[in-house]
């Protein structure tokens, strides 16, 4: 497991976003993510958000701009080097893979004792001999949640990470974000569900995607605000 | 089944057939006379016609099995393969051109024209299934692809000579009996080549199952496996039609029976596993077209193949229905 120091910066610098040059999706904006703990991002259906996220995790190039993990341009590092710096959980959990729940938490080869704490903390011990497939969509978040964790990287970034649970897998997921934030991991987290993250000392950020652009809003606010700025 | 037992029942198939492939044909050979005098009828029969056949079959069952599951997995979709996305459509198109405009090109000439226009189709098939979000949508393009390029062949044939006709149909009802023991060497050596590259992409192909996106998050060089990806299934599927005909169904097919015997979908198994059963599968296909037992010899490999192949495919889904 990771020691409690801050992850490296994440620096924005004229960031358009978008698939095609012609049709970006925002202003060019600067900004950037700092230290441990929790990164939200909210904005109305289609303002970006995911679009930022794979963005910010070098899963997708921006139209405009550049993106600096620490000292290093995203753009020239390596596969592997973004493997190391960022974990991703999307949105959807995947749905063709016929693989186990034990070969995919493999696939990270984790030592056997993080392995099952991890499985532990997202409650999916029991599952480990099923196949991805024959989960429920909420199941297998769950256990994607858990491999994401085992790439053991400085920052986690989550699409929606909540869209498929059932109350109390979502009540264990902010539990273990919260728990995560101790250790010195920075999540963004872009969600629409975040009233659970209101006044919560591991916040340590709100940004908004607005049709007007991009706006630091009030970390100790209170939801309803960050809702209304929308 | 486990993949250890299955792996040692499929081997023991394929040696067993092996043996027969060579020991049964029209003429009956004497195997001392074979290995001792080099210039015998006995010899020439086992190693310029048995001996390069059963090489033939068994790199082409396991190099479209492999591709078949590559681009299974690649795009996400149980019902992709190398006819099925045009790939074998593409090389034919090759082919076509070199036979049907009498271009006397030889035959590195028609492999060479096979394997480009395989690998053509491929990458137009990746340009486009970027495009496409839908895992329908891509079947269906790889569909009209093999029907434009089935019309452009039809046009070549309408203009072509008889001579180059005849040779092209010939060569489109499929065979694993006309290519050289030097040939036949290398394409096995072309598909175990592939098998080593691919192994070795196992755990990025395992990843691959979870989303692009994921196995991107994961570390997986999405360009890297890209070429990979094209390299390799388009120079298989291309030297394999160049030698064998556009093969039905094998590429599809096999990776499904591979799934229905054993229950690990890790590619670590999967791999070896799809390379042994499209061998054996090929293996045993060619009996119908050598036909013991028939005069004038059995069907056109690719009748054999699709009679075999069709209903399988077809109870896979019906399968797959019921377990859900």
């Amino acid at each position: 497991m990771r020691t409690p120091e801050n992850p490296f910066v994440i620096k924005m610098e004229r960031l358009v976003l978008g698939y095609s040059s012609k049709r970006p999706l925002n202003e060019p904006f600067s900004d950037r993510f700092e230290g441990a703990g929790i990164h939200l991002v909210v904005g109305r259906n289609g303002a970006g958000k995911s679009t930022l996220i794979r963005t910010l995790a070098g899963l997708q190039s921006p139209v405009g701009g550049s993106i600096k993990w620490g000292e290093r341009l995203l753009s020239e590092s390596s596969a592997i080097e973004r493997g190391e710096g960022m974990a991703f959980m999307a949105s959807t959990p995947p749905r063709t893979s016929g693989l186990r729940v034990s070969e995919v938490l493999d696939l990270m080869s984790p030592s056997a004792e993080f392995r099952d704490r991890m499985l532990k903390q997202v409650g999916a011990e029991l599952w480990l001999d099923r196949r991805l497939s024959s989960l429920s969509d909420g199941q297998a978040q769950r256990v994607m949640l858990a491999r994401a964790l085992l790439q053991n990287t400085p920052w986690i970034a989550l699409d929606e990470p909540t869209a498929f649970l059932d109350a109390p897998s979502r009540t264990a997921l902010w539990q273990t974000m919260l728990s995560l934030s101790d250790t010195g991991v920075g999540m963004i987290l872009a969600s629409h569900d975040f009233g659970f993250l209101q006044g919560r000392p591991e916040l340590s950020s709100v940004h908004a995607m607005c049709s007007d652009g991009w706006k630091v809003l009030n970390r100790l606010g209170n939801a309803a605000d960050w809702e209304s700025d929308l | 089944m486990t993949a250890k037992p299955l792996c040692v029942v499929l081997g023991m198939g394929i040696v067993i057939q092996i043996m027969l492939h060579l020991a049964w044909g029209p003429i009956s050979i004497d195997w001392v006379d074979a290995f001792n005098l080099p210039d015998s009828t006995d010899a020439l029969v086992l190693f310029h016609v048995r001996l390069p056949r059963v090489l033939t079959a068994i790199a082409a069952g396991s190099g479209l099995a492999l591709s078949g599951l590559l681009l299974q997995t690649w795009f996400h979709n149980p019902l992709a393969g190398p006819s099925v996305l045009g790939i074998s459509a593409g090389s034919s198109m090759g082919v076509a051109l070199v036979l049907l405009t009498g271009l006397a090109w030889g035959w590195w000439g028609v492999t060479t024209a096979a394997i480009c226009g395989g690998m053509l189709t491929l990458l137009l098939v990746l340009l486009v299934s970027r495009q496409f979000k839908g895992a329908a949508t891509l079947l269906i393009f790889g569909l009209m692809l093999s029907y434009v390029v089935g019309a452009l062949v039809t046009v070549l044939q309408a203009e072509a000579a008889k001579d180059a006709l005849q040779q092209f149909v010939f060569w489109g009802m499929g065979t694993f009996g006309q290519a050289p023991l030097g040939l036949a060497f290398l394409m096995l050596f072309i598909v175990l080549l592939s098998w080593r590259l691919i192994a070795c992409k196992s755990a990025d192909l395992d990843a691959w199952t979870l989303g692009s996106l994921t196995a991107k998050s994961m570390g997986v060089d999405e360009k890297k496996s890209r070429y990979i990806v094209v390299g390799v299934t388009g120079v298989l599927a291309g030297i394999i039609t160049a030698v064998c005909g556009p093969v039905a169904f094998l590429g599809l097919a096999i990776p499904h029976l591979v799934r229905l015997m054993c229950s690990q979908r890790s590619h670590r198994v999967m791999i070896p596993l799809t390379i042994l059963t499209g061998a054996f599968i090929a293996l045993l296909a060619d009996w119908g077209v050598r036909a013991p037992g028939m005069d004038g010899g059995g069907w056109p490999l690719n009748a054999v193949l699709s009679l075999l192949g069709g209903p399988m495919v077809v109870w896979v889904l019906l399968r797959k229905t019921w377990n859900a």
